[in-house]
């Protein structure tokens, strides 16, 4: 008889497993893109930038551009 | 006979800013608890697709911004914008392989760097951590809430042997208390009265309640999204009425400490 398994506080991606987190990681990359062309075309569009939408944009570029460095530390991990 | 005039619109009017009328009020937010919701949702389905759900959404916050007619609406968006994020963060994080403690620990990093990203968009840091009236005393009370509310999400939501993976307790317990920090700072520090400021106090409490509950819904346990439910409404009324989230991170800290090292220690031997 199986015994019954708690549910799985704190490990929402527990059984998920590398490939199901490889994808979201290129959702991600996507995401960061496209904040990044748009903060892009905002600072380039007008030689004083609107700095409210700089920082919003930042909330986005900021943290993810960390999280791909290091999914890209973690495949060279795996790599070597 | 008139003649509509066919020459193009001089360069001036095609770099106008856009037409300002968009404001956050109720509908909006219960339009955006729907689509968080979703999202968290699509995680049972499709790790891939809720986090596209999660980029959809932080990224229709930017876009916003040059449409919001007034300074609550503007106000609210870095926090909008920025718990789509986190989660973003928490499903694309290469983090699989840690154990939960250690795992929740690194998911800190960088949730703590949108916190104070969103804090610096709009809110004064000092604004936040202010003491409100009654002093320490009050602050302790708050904490204090934290031992019934432990005792109730113990109940509601068990804890799955070995989260703390190869940390000792103490690690473990000093990873816990600050990997909870950022998180009470976006959702009782910085959504709950940014939200307060545009749909009023109830609307503020229950619905930065019901976001943060939400984040719970991939765990498709009902206990987990009541539990999370009854931690942001006691934790949030702490909020409203001290002013400060100085009680409420305490709180949060002693209730993880409580739920994911002590009570497990006590109740399992």
């Amino acid at each position: 008889m199986t015994p019954s398994v708690p549910p799985p506080v704190l490990d929402l991606l527990r059984h998920g497993d590398a490939r199901a987190s490889m994808s979201a990681g290129l959702v991600l990359l996507a995401v960061l893109l496209v904040a990044l062309t748009a903060k892009a075309l905002l600072q380039s569009a007008s030689p004083v930038p609107r700095q409210d939408a700089v920082r919003l944009l930042n909330i986005l570029t900021v943290p993810l551009f960390i999280v791909f460095v290091a999914i890209v530390v973690e495949r060279f991990g795996d790599l070597s | 006979m008139t003649f509509r005039s066919v020459v193009p619109a001089p360069p001036d009017a095609l770099v106008q800013p856009a037409a300002r009328t968009l404001v956050v009020e109720l509908p909006l937010l219960v339009g955006y608890l729907a689509a968080l919701a979703l999202s968290e949702w699509l995680l049972v389905v499709s790790t891939p697709l809720a986090a596209g759900g999660f980029g959809l959404l932080a990224l229709t916050g930017c876009a916003a911004l040059p449409f919001t007619a007034d300074e609550r609406s503007q106000a609210l968006l870095p926090v909008m914008t920025a718990v789509p994020v986190v989660r973003l963060i928490v499903v694309a994080a290469p983090t699989a392989d840690f154990a939960s403690i250690p795992r929740l620990g690194l998911l800190a990093v960088p949730t703590l760097i949108v916190v104070a990203l969103a804090m610096r968009a709009r809110y004064r840091a000092a604004e936040l951590f202010r003491l409100g009236p009654g002093g320490w005393a009050t602050q302790l009370a708050v904490v204090l809430v934290a031992v019934p509310l432990a005792a109730a999400v113990y109940l509601l939501m068990p804890v799955t042997a070995g989260a703390r993976g190869h940390l000792p307790v103490v690690a473990a317990g000093v990873v816990l208390a600050l990997a909870v920090v950022p998180d009470e700072l976006l959702f009782r520090g910085l959504l709950q009265p940014a939200i307060t400021a545009v749909a009023g106090q109830r609307a503020g409490l229950y619905l930065s309640a019901m976001m943060y509950a939400a984040t719970f819904i991939a765990y498709t346990s009902v206990g987990a999204v009541a539990a999370a439910l009854v931690v942001g409404l006691a934790l949030g009324w702490c909020r409203q009425r001290t002013g400060t989230v100085i009680g409420v991170v305490g709180a949060r800290v002693v209730l993880v400490v409580l739920v994911y090292l002590a009570f497990p220690a006590i109740f399992r031997g």
